[in-house]
């Protein structure tokens, strides 16, 4: 047991706070919900009495970050900020382009972003890279498991292409017999 | 005798399922792509099994079933051979995997390392599909008579237990089921119609999908953990797998751990709320007690490889058991079993085993099916895995997440998917920055749901009495159970216990 001090380098100050926060949102959300009587739950019962509960777990482990010191495992490490922009915006990339843009170049943004954490920029590689994954992307998903994406942008121009790749997909199609 | 004889009809009803031509073929492809996957250093079974989950969605609920089997038994060892290969466990259970069998890879046996898991998995596999057969039906036939106030108790047990045992703290743990319970409530209430937890958002009416969830906690948080360390200066052995047929030298210092390994994993995997890692753990333990000279455990000792793996295989595959009867899934890997089940528009429970006998006995049989192929696939296959090991992070993460996008695209074929994964992504890696583990969430958010209507139905049966869960005496021992696990847990010797078993466990 360490003496009565502010962590904010324990794991479990963090937690605490996290669990907190959310029970206090569930708890705020809930209060429009009709409670009800336990005989008859009301939509606002379960999640009220949820709150309740993660407020309870959240002090309970927050407040050891006060008590005591953090083990090796317990002490806050960094943050990878730079991957953590990168990933869910490549995602988010991938996603707003996918039903505007097409296939071809939501993967490619998609590529480029993500690609943007690693160190050494290897042109070669990424190329590849793109390729290779286009590929199983257009032929498995879109032509194999008929994923609905458009492949370009542009309804005519995509089409043209379109109608040639669907050409050189015909053998892949009767392979999956869609 | 009678029961006997029904069991080994249902068996044989279950392999005519399992091997009618295309089931063979959806095991083999689940197999094969579960394999692929669950090599990748990096992907556990659980983000491989949302990551393939998608492609199955077009098949018939037997066909699709069988195939996620095949995924989820390719991943697990898929798992190990990583393990083995590169001192990178791609999921938590092969841990254990790594202690021997690395150091086996080190001396230049890995072929023996490899064989032998396949050997002691095939084995457990089998001796724990029976074990499924036999102890399936009585226990749906107990499970039938369960009302609402003991699925509650039931769930609350299950969900305690996997508190209980996950790694780290058991508050946060705790908290992290709570968290998952609320992400859980997000959407329309059946009860009244009415809106929760949705912001406003007309697209999360109908809540999030667990695979959003699974993907982006397992998967998303996962990428960015490994993205924190630049990890291309990894160990792997890939010109010294050699010798993939065992010895018989091997089998004969084995045989015993893959008995005793087989039967701790089948015990552990019955329990709810207890994974594999638990079982293939208490395995290494139990072999370093019982071996005669156990100087050798730690620097490739091939009982250390053997005993654990059985282990491994047979709780990933009694795990079943609660999943198939109860509808109660023990690990995260079962939760999304149970979530594609519902997918199928199967409701999970007792009642599957008597409404849908070709479901449960051709999956029963399959999962036979599928060790049987997992071991004549592998060997052969030893070579290709080596070669995919060899791909730089830099090359696959990009590579998991397109399949992560076009597979949550694919869910409802909207855009919406994918941008909560993007969006719960960093939620799940701000829990694992603060040690909390993403396993128990998603047993909560799966359970959530089915606990709120339990609870709802057994207070409208007692009147609003609470005293209903402490009264039913199954329901009550349920409650037992879950304060005893608590409580064991709490008293501080058993606790160092606990802390030592999981010392070493990098997670993942």
């Amino acid at each position: 047991m360490g003496a009565f001090k502010f962590r904010s380098y324990h794991q479990d100050f963090w937690a605490g706070l996290m669990f907190l926060g959310l029970g206090i949102l569930a708890v705020y959300l809930s209060k429009d919900y009709p409670l009800g009587r336990a005989m008859r739950m009301g939509p606002g019962y379960f999640p009220t009495y949820l709150g309740y509960l993660m407020i309870t777990v959240g002090a309970i482990v927050g407040a050891r970050s006060f008590f005591t010191e953090p083990t090796d495992e317990e002490r806050t490490t960094k943050w990878a900020l730079v991957p953590l922009a990168l990933m869910p915006a490549s995602v988010a990339m991938f996603a707003i382009l996918i039903d505007t843009m097409g296939l071809v170049i939501a993967v490619a943004s998609m590529l480029l972003l993500a690609n943007a954490s690693v160190k050494n920029f290897r042109p070669v590689e990424l190329i590849g890279n793109f390729i290779v994954l286009l590929a199983i992307a257009y032929f498995v998903f879109q032509r194999g498991l008929g994923v609905p994406f458009h492949t370009f942008w542009e309804e005519s121009f995509g089409k043209a292409v379109g109608e040639l790749l669907h050409l050189i997909a015909t053998p892949v199609r009767l392979m999956f017999g869609s | 005798m009678e029961f006997i004889n029904d069991i080994f009809g249902n068996l044989i009803m279950g392999f005519g399922v399992a091997l009618s031509l295309e089931n063979v073929l959806y095991c083999f492809v689940g197999c094969l792509l579960g394999t692929l996957v669950g090599v990748l250093p990096g992907i556990g079974p659980v983000a491989a099994i949302a990551l393939l989950l998608p492609t199955t969605f077009a098949l018939p609920p037997v066909g699709a079933m069988i195939m996620l089997a095949g995924i989820y038994y390719g991943a697990s060892y898929g798992g190990s051979t990583t393990a083995v290969l590169v001192n990178l466990p791609g999921e938590s259970s092969s841990v254990v995997t790594c202690l021997d069998g690395h150091a086996m890879a080190k001396n230049g046996r890995a072929g023996h390392a490899l064989a032998i898991s396949a050997i002691g998995s095939f084995f457990a596999g089998t001796v724990c599909t029976l074990v499924i057969a036999f102890m399936a039906p009585p226990l749906a036939e107990v499970a039938l008579k369960f009302g609402a106030p003991e699925y509650f108790s039931l769930m609350t047990f299950g969900l305690i237990a996997s508190a209980v045992l996950a790694r780290g703290s058991l508050m946060k743990a705790l908290g992290m089921i709570v968290v998952g319970l609320l992400f859980g409530i997000i959407g329309t209430d059946v009860n009244s119609g009415m809106s929760r937890f949705t912001f406003g958002l007309p697209g999360l009416s109908d809540g999030i999908g667990f695979v959003v969830i699974a993907m982006a906690f397992f998967g998303l948080g996962e990428i960015i953990k490994n993205l924190e360390t630049p990890n291309d200066q990894r160990q792997i052995f890939t010109d010294k797998v050699s010798g993939l047929m065992p010895r018989w030298v091997d089998v004969k210092d084995s045989a015993g751990a893959i008995v005793r390994g087989t039967l701790i994993g089948g015990g552990f995997g019955i329990l709810p709320g207890t994974g594999p890692i638990v079982a293939a753990f208490a395995s290494y333990a139990v072999e370093k007690k019982v071996a005669r000279d156990n100087s050798q455990f730690g620097k490739g000792d091939i009982r250390g490889v053997a005993g654990p793996e059985s282990a491994n295989n047979a709780a990933a595959q009694t795990a079943f058991i609660p999943t198939l009867t109860l509808g109660i899934p023990g690990s995260g890997t079962m939760a999304l079993m149970l979530g594609a089940l519902m997918i199928q528009g199967i409701a999970p429970g007792p009642q599957v085993m008597t409404a849908r006998p070709d479901l449960f006995w051709g999956l029963i049989a399959s999962m036979w099916v599928g060790n049987l192929m997992l071991v004549i696939l592998n060997l052969p296959l030893i070579g290709m895995w080596v070669q995919l090991l060899k791909v730089p992070y830099r090359m696959l993460f990009p590579a998991i997440l397109l399949f992560m996008c076009i597979g949550t695209y694919s869910l409802n074929n909207s855009i919406q998917d994918p941008l909560l994964m993007a969006f719960f992504g960093i939620v799940g890696y701000a829990f694992m920055k603060f040690g909390c583990e993403p396993a128990p969430m998603l047993l909560g958010f799966i359970l959530g749901p089915l606990m709120e209507e339990n609870l709802r139905r057994a207070l409208l049966i007692s009147r609003g009495d609470p005293t209903v869960f402490f009264t039913r005496p199954i329901s009550l021992a349920f409650l037992i159970l879950a304060a005893l696990s608590l409580l064991i847990v709490v008293l501080p010797a058993v606790r160092k216990k606990r802390d030592e078993a999981f010392q070493g466990d990098d997670g993942g």
